[in-house]
């Protein structure tokens, strides 16, 4: 009787266990429609590795902002007009060059980096994953991980860029996995990016983005920002071929600008409710720059000790990539971002839906 | 009645026999003004209830803070120290909560624009519905010369969290001189005066109100609907003007505590702490009088604004850039300079709820007498957090109130208090709030069964 006993309860939780999977399964499957899945990008920041007392990545400690510059250039400052002492690091900051400066510029020096291996080699110069992945191609991250404002969690950089993408509508982009069998692995899937153009749908904190929102597509203002591209789902990884160039709109602080990233690629942890993983590529340096000091003022870059200045020298003297048919100078630098993003569904308007 | 007969100040006297008319015999006008046990007017009419508001910029530092303890004799971490004590006399609110739902977590503006009008902002512009002194003040602000006073302690005219609606910020007394010109300058009728003469100037601007009503009238038959609407907001002015000078014309109640003080000196522009602590002190003193003498029953006080520029002699950065610029010491686990910001707030919080203590009404004091709201804008300003936004009231409301009490809200509403406040002052609604900021629910422990 036991052993019966025992007999019935082992198929018992047997067949509960099956259900359960073909739930699980059923679950995570159950948002795609028509073969499609969408997400909407909700968190959106510069990989930087972080150690927890920074003594693995920058020994030497951070870099000065403008204020602790501007202190040690003009210790008497009050005898000196502002042509000579504000304007003129203003103009430095707004027409910058690669002449080194007086500043010892702090890069990372830990061998640890989040992104991944862009190029397909792994040379002397690269980072290693903290999973062991060799040959890690993420130079901005060597430039800006010494900079106070780029770090988590409260860093000025970091708490802008991400508050931007619930605030505002500018920089609503999105992905829409088309010809999709199964989040868990198809070996073709067809992936066009756009930007919406609704507010996320969140919790009643405003802070949690809930699966399920919608979003009109921006086929007016946004259209020059879709890329269509493919990609492979392996073991529930999503990975996409590079794209040649793709602009992600970027807001902060009310301004609107844009990064331009080149050879860019996705890798994302997908599931019915969400994705999450990296994006990676090649940032244009003087777009990057540029969006830095357009969306940032010297005040909000002496918030998180950015100095422009120091960091232009930086992003040109570490740009690895595409280099100037005349000059030769690298004109990109290779980055990573981490990305997350909660499942929507795109509306398109009905003549770009027979389209 | 000793002590009310000393505060009959011989200038008091002169001014009343300036304003010309039956005046010169002094009667013996105070020694009636309250019934026995000192709890109404010798007429029966109550002592009034007043409501008033306070706000401080950029939250707390969470760490010194919050009290361990809630409920009476809660202990008093290192950011609120100053408060021991005033602290029988008012109430703490942490763990409240402020929804933005689907509106934009606007820095600095988000936090203050919920908590006095119940609804998030959808831009840094948006100023939603009308702040609860508005809606207290209609309901028992009436009575009064001014139906609100506001004053602010940054010297800044701009600095104000009380408005109408989205076009019409009610704007604040920035001038200790200027406030005392207003409230007892011309137009002043000293309620304890032993005579009552009206001003002719007002008789005369009543008469022209009444014609320029009458001929509105006429107007308004000819008017579409858009347009009788704004005839009619222009109408709700005229009313009010009108009351105004209505009052004017009409005796003043007496009022015990009320003395005219000395016209006092103006202070210098700036934000330097010491100096926004001594404009801040002027100004408490000039509102707490203006109370005293019935000429208004909702004030607004300002210590700071969201974006305090309250500077530090010494310390390069004020108030606001320091909160994102200063790393927290990972000893201390604060930002030590943000927290001495923190802390010059809460000492002037603390200034204001022991004047308003100190100031004798009836058998009480009119701290007694009153409900005081005390917001901010952030709870960790640094992140610009407004989970968790820290908030006080002062007073008893006429013995409604339990004091010396910190209240967890679990999570709650932060609109709470302000419902709780609009109850507590006589207003009939059963919600308050827009979305998740809705509620039905007052804050039950502060209640006096």
């Amino acid at each position: 009787m036991a052993f019966c006993g025992v007999g019935r309860s082992t198929s018992g939780a047997l067949l509960l266990g099956s259900l359960l999977i073909a739930f699980a399964v059923q679950a995570d499957e159950s948002r795609i429609r028509n073969r499609t899945i969408s997400y909407v990008m909700t968190d959106l920041f510069w990989s930087v590795y972080q150690t927890e007392d920074a003594q693995n990545e920058c020994p030497r400690g951070f870099n000065d902002g403008p204020r602790e510059q501007f202190e040690k250039l003009f210790p008497d400052y009050d005898s000196l007009s502002i042509e000579k002492t504000q304007l003129a690091q203003e103009i430095q900051t707004w027409h910058p060059n690669t002449e080194p400066d007086d500043f010892e510029f702090f890069e990372v020096e830990g061998e640890l980096s989040w992104g991944l291996n862009l190029d397909g080699q792994v040379s002397a110069n690269d980072f290693t994953h903290p999973d062991g992945t060799l040959g890690i191609d993420n130079e901005v991250y060597r430039a800006v991980g010494c900079i106070i404002g780029f770090r988590g969690p409260d860093g000025v950089e970091h708490i802008f860029q991400n508050k931007a993408i619930l605030d505002e509508v500018f920089n609503r982009m999105m992905i829409e996995l088309t010809e999709v069998d199964s989040l868990k692995n198809d070996e073709s899937v067809v992936i066009t990016m756009y930007r919406g153009k609704d507010r996320l749908l969140t919790d009643a904190t405003g802070q949690k983005v809930m699966a399920g929102g919608t979003q009109r597509v921006d086929y007016r203002w946004g259209e020059s920002l879709i890329r269509r591209f493919t990609g492979q789902i392996v073991d529930g990884v999503l990975f996409t071929e590079p794209i040649a160039e793709m602009v992600m709109p970027w807001q902060n602080l009310s301004v609107p600008s844009v990064h331009v990233f080149k050879d860019a690629r996705f890798q994302l942890n997908l599931s019915s409710e969400g994705a999450s993983g990296v994006l990676a590529g090649y940032a244009d340096v003087d777009t990057w720059y540029y969006q830095l000091i357009r969306n940032d003022s010297t005040h909000h870059l002496s918030n998180g000790q950015i100095s422009a200045i120091s960091l232009y020298k930086a992003l040109r003297r570490l740009a690895d990539s595409h280099p100037d048919p005349e000059t030769g100078n690298n004109t990109a630098i290779s980055t990573a971002l981490d990305v997350r993003m909660a499942q929507v569904y795109i509306v398109h308007p009905d003549i770009k839906a027979a389209e | 009645m000793k002590k009310l007969v000393q505060r009959l100040s011989r200038r008091r006297f002169l001014k009343g026999a300036l304003k010309g008319g039956a005046v010169s015999i002094g009667l013996p006008l105070l020694n009636v003004f309250l019934n026995d046990n000192g709890t109404a007017y010798a007429n029966g009419t109550p002592i009034p209830l007043r409501f008033g508001t306070w706000s401080w910029g950029l939250g707390m530092s969470e760490s010194i803070f919050v009290p361990k303890k809630t409920g009476a004799n809660f202990d008093l971490p290192e950011e609120i120290a100053a408060l021991a004590k005033v602290q029988e006399h008012l109430n703490l609110y942490t763990n409240f909560h402020v929804f933005q739902d689907d509106a934009p977590n606007l820095c600095h503006h988000s936090g203050w624009v919920v908590l006095r009008s119940g609804i998030a902002p959808t831009a840094r512009a948006n100023l939603p519905g009308e702040t609860i002194d508005v809606s207290i003040a209609r309901h028992i602000g009436n009575a009064t010369r001014f139906k609100s006073l506001s004053a602010t302690a940054t010297g800044d005219v701009r600095d104000s969290f009380s408005y109408e609606g989205g076009n019409s910020v009610n704007t604040p007394e920035w001038s200790p001189l200027r406030f005392y010109q207003r409230l007892f300058g011309e137009g002043f009728q000293d309620p304890n005066a032993s005579t009552f003469t009206p001003d002719p100037k007002v008789m005369v601007r009543q008469s022209a109100l009444s014609a320029v009503q009458e001929e509105a009238r006429k107007l308004e038959k000819s008017l579409g609907a858009e347009d009788r609407a704004r005839l009619d907001q222009y109408f709700t002015g005229l009313r009010d003007l009108e009351r105004r000078f209505d009052l004017q014309l009409s005796k003043p109640d007496p009022r015990e505590a009320c003395v005219v003080l000395e016209e006092p000196m103006d202070l210098p522009t700036g934000l330097e702490a010491d100096l926004v602590a001594t404009r801040h002190r002027m100004m408490t003193d000039l509102m707490i009088m203006a109370v005293a003498c019935d000429q208004t029953r909702v004030f607004n006080m300002f210590y700071a604004s969201a974006f305090s520029a309250t500077t530090q002699p010494g310390y390069d950065k004020p108030h606001h850039t320091a909160t994102h610029e200063e790393a927290v010491n990972p000893e201390l686990g604060y930002q030590p300079y943000t927290s001495w910001f923190t802390r010059r707030a809460i000492e002037e919080w603390a200034y204001y709820v022991q004047a308003l203590a100190d100031f004798k009404e009836g058998d009480g004091s009119l701290l007694d007498n009153s409900f005081v709201y005390a917001t901010t804008d952030q709870s960790f300003a640094k992140l610009h957090a407004i989970d968790g936004i820290p908030m006080f009231s002062a007073g008893t409301a006429g013995g409604r109130v339990k004091t010396g009490l910190h209240i967890d809200g679990g999570g709650s509403p932060g609109c709470r208090l302000g419902f709780t406040a609009q109850k507590l002052m006589g207003l009939e609604i059963d919600t308050w709030g827009d979305k998740s900021n809705t509620t039905s629910s007052e804050i039950g422990d502060i209640l006096v069964s």
